[in-house]
């Protein structure tokens, strides 16, 4: 049923849910492509990290709520030495993508997408370099 | 953040999993973890170093301290200050395999003066 099974046990958590009208997201990409490769996991980047094995956040696909939530995740990592990406996509996601859960803290937004949906047909507003000094 | 030789272990004190993410940001920067025995632990992602290597700092937890820190009670920079065991953990793991590769062990009184989490940073807001 979901993309990357299979998923840990009780993953995605009860408390995460479907869109229920348009969902505008923002993804940090490293380049200016939207393919499966701009949607990888954290669970898909490092499959070989046992500490990460059971943790269903890592199956999921990280985004944001706002473009301010991402540049400040953008911000802090990159103070942590740690480059997320390039590129910020502007994504507008259906309920027939998959359920999602949102930090309201932070605008983090972990999205776990249903084995049918489509990347490539993942509406894209836009797609921008993210300007280091913005 | 640069840790004295004189806390450095020669093994590693601690094998744990990652349970629960208080707070991912593309990089799980505050994550609770367990050990086999069951026992919790507060970990926050400090930086990355060269080669793939992150650099987290960790404390013992209970379940009543980590709902305090949930709650907005106390604050993450509080939760490592005031270590229950008075003992705080710095280690270095591989990014790619998890595996832990350096561990230092500081007392309490001496990661109170070197402590870089940031001041006020509450999980949820306190409602005054």
């Amino acid at each position: 049923m979901f993309k990357n099974a299979p998923l840990p046990e009780n993953c995605p958590p009860t408390s995460a849910h479907q869109a229920q009208n348009e969902l505008r997201l923002y993804r940090i990409l490293n380049g200016n492509v939207l393919d499966a490769d701009a949607f990888l996991t954290y669970r898909q980047l490092y499959p070989e990290n046992k500490r990460y094995r059971n943790l269903c956040v890592a199956f999921a696909v990280s985004m944001f709520t706002t473009v301010e939530s991402a540049l400040a995740a953008y911000r802090a990592s990159i103070e942590r030495n740690k480059i997320l990406g390039t590129h910020l996509a502007e994504l507008i996601l259906q309920s027939i993508d998959g359920v999602y859960e949102i930090n309201s803290s932070t605008g983090h937004c972990s999205f776990w997408f249903y084995e049918s949906s489509k990347f490539a047909e993942i509406p894209c507003v836009q797609i921008v370099q993210i300007d280091e000094n913005t | 953040m640069k840790i004295p030789d004189t806390y450095k272990l020669n093994f590693h004190p601690l094998d744990l999993e990652v349970v629960e993410v208080l707070d991912f940001q593309g990089v799980p920067v505050l994550t609770v973890e367990q050990n086999h025995a069951g026992f919790k632990y507060l970990s926050y992602l400090l930086q990355y170093a060269e080669g793939g290597v992150e650099q987290r700092l960790v404390v013992p937890v209970t379940e009543a301290r980590l709902e305090a820190l949930k709650s907005g009670q106390i604050s993450v920079r509080d939760a490592f200050n005031t270590s229950e065991l008075e003992q705080v953990f710095c280690l270095l793991y591989d990014e790619a395999t998890g595996e832990a590769l350096e561990s230092w062990m500081l007392p309490s009184e001496v990661f109170g003066g070197m402590n870089p989490v940031k001041e006020g940073w509450r999980l949820v807001e306190l409602q005054l």
